[in-house]
């Protein structure tokens, strides 16, 4: 039974020698498809460039999000009960790339552990019972942890000298604690120590677990913004060029509801997206044809971009 | 003096398995709180609600629909309350009993969310943008943000289903059932 995948407590992951290909599966979930299209390529080119396999899981179905979790109990673990039977059927330790997904998939988890007895009905639902050995992991912990910080640093070719970020995790990575991989999850500090492998400089702030209201971006935009804006203009104050995050909600919802208050707005990168960069590989220019606010000038007046 | 009625208390925590009589009013649930500038209560004051038994004023705060789920709240707690897992409770009793939000359009964000789901088995945002639209009769706000989505190639137009749905469904189901068994909602709202 997996406990916790915390950075010091991750079980059979195999750390052998240094550049050994690891397989993991994949749980792409929606927004890959959709506004986390370049979280999804640069996972994936990341991944690809480092040795690491990814196998998608057959035929996955959305985990319910903020919108299961908000209505019903038994759906907000009985959706992502169907993606953990199939991980356990691909036997594959899997990546959940979005924050949401990685959250739910988890928590479901942890409360099906923790009351077998409520439910009973899932494994009528699907079919048969969940053997409870599915290993779910954010691509962070599999960098920090599987790939370490002496290989990343050993792939930079473009080192990203001048680039200023605060790194952001938002909520979903963070809490709650008992399913989170962030070693603090008050003060976490690998999306820094990547950021400053790759030759960044990651700035000091207050708001790297603060919510950004995702889940209020579309009926309640005016509570969103409102809560985007506090991010932005804190991120704005450090002095960074960009917000370096690890989740599509949170990507988008920064992007589409900040405003730029005269000024050129902040983009907010993909940490997969700055790794790609560093790593020099060849379809970073795709990537930031996706976002709302192009990174482009930004990259090109550090130099960083042709 | 009166005793007071505990009903709705013993409710709360038995669907959310907490002990919020545990709560001395700190304030920190509230004073950290990103949304709680937006709300009637704030987290605490639902709390000491839900203690004196005002099921109907707590079933209908906006509060509850205005959390954003992000569990500060639940980190913070120097008792140890899951404070998120009760404003969960809470929307669960209120939507299942029926009470009307008075955020009517985040819950009909998330009924059309799941209906897509249902339908597909994944998200799908053209579709369920598109009801939204209609269904809130918001027709006009956001079309800034929802054509740049468009010409990002964001969102994509032609859905497809999973080959799993009618498993998909099943879950629906079955979870719509183990709700109502959990909260013995087949009796009346008081």
């Amino acid at each position: 039974m997996q406990e916790s995948n915390a950075f010091c407590d991750k079980g059979s992951v195999v750390t052998g020698t240094p550049e050994a290909s690891l397989t993991y599966g994949y749980y792409p979930g929606c927004s890959a498809h959709a506004t986390a299209q370049e979280y999804d390529a640069s996972v994936k080119a990341v991944f690809g460039a480092l040795g690491l396999k990814l196998v998608e899981i057959e035929d996955w179905n959305c985990c319910g999000a903020s919108s299961a979790h908000n209505l019903s109990h038994n759906l907000s673990v009985g959706l992502p009960a169907r993606n953990l039977a199939l991980i356990e059927q691909s036997g594959l330790e899997t990546v959940a790339p979005c924050a949401a997904c990685y959250n739910r998939l988890r928590v479901a988890q942890e409360e099906i552990a923790a009351h077998p007895d409520e439910f009973g009905w899932l494994g009528e639902a699907l079919g048969g019972p969940l053997q409870g050995n599915a290993v779910v992991r954010s691509p962070i912990s599999i960098m920090v942890e599987d790939v370490g910080l002496e290989r990343i640093a050993a792939h930079v070719k473009r080192p990203l000298m001048g680039l200023k970020v605060v790194s952001y995790y938002g909520c979903l990575l963070a809490r709650p604690r008992s399913i989170s991989e962030l070693a603090d999850t008050e003060h976490p500090y690998e999306l820094d120590d990547i950021m400053r492998t790759l030759g960044a400089e990651p700035l000091t702030w207050s708001y790297a677990v603060d919510c950004c209201g995702g889940s209020l971006s579309i009926s309640r935009s005016d509570v969103a913004r409102r809560m985007t804006q506090t991010i932005v203009d804190a991120a704005r104050a450090t002095g960074a060029h960009a917000i370096i995050t690890a989740c599509p909600l949170c990507q988008t919802n920064l992007e589409m509801r900040q405003s730029g208050k005269g000024q050129a707005k902040m983009p907010a990168l993909y940490f997969t997206e700055a790794m790609g960069l560093a790593f020099d590989l060849p379809d970073t220019d795709k990537w930031w044809k996706k976002h709302l606010v192009n990174p482009r000038p930004m990259l090109s007046k550090l130099g960083l971009v042709a | 003096m009166a005793e007071m009625d505990t009903t709705f208390l013993s409710e709360v925590n038995r669907l959310s398995g907490q002990h919020i009589e545990t709560c001395y009013h700190c304030h920190t649930c509230t004073a950290g709180c990103p949304v709680s500038a937006d709300m009637r209560y704030g987290p605490d004051r639902v709390i000491r609600l839900i203690e004196l038994g005002e099921k109907a004023r707590v079933l209908t705060t906006p509060d509850i629909w205005l959390c954003a789920t992000c569990e500060t709240c639940s980190a913070r707690c120097p008792n140890g309350i899951d404070v998120a897992k009760v404003m969960d409770t809470l929307r669960h009793l209120s939507a299942a009993e029926g009470y009307r939000s008075p955020e009517p359009r985040i819950l009909l964000f998330h009924h059309l969310y799941l209906a897509v789901v249902r339908f597909l088995g994944r998200s799908h945002e053209a579709i369920m943008l598109g009801l939204y639209k209609l269904r809130s009769l918001d027709l006009l706000s956001d079309m800034d943000s929802g054509l740049v989505l468009v010409l990002r190639g964001k969102i994509p137009i032609l859905p497809r289903r999973i080959k799993g749905v009618a498993g998909v469904r099943q879950i629906f189901e079955a979870a719509a059932r183990a709700d109502k068994l959990a909260q013995g909602t087949d009796h009346a709202r008081e």
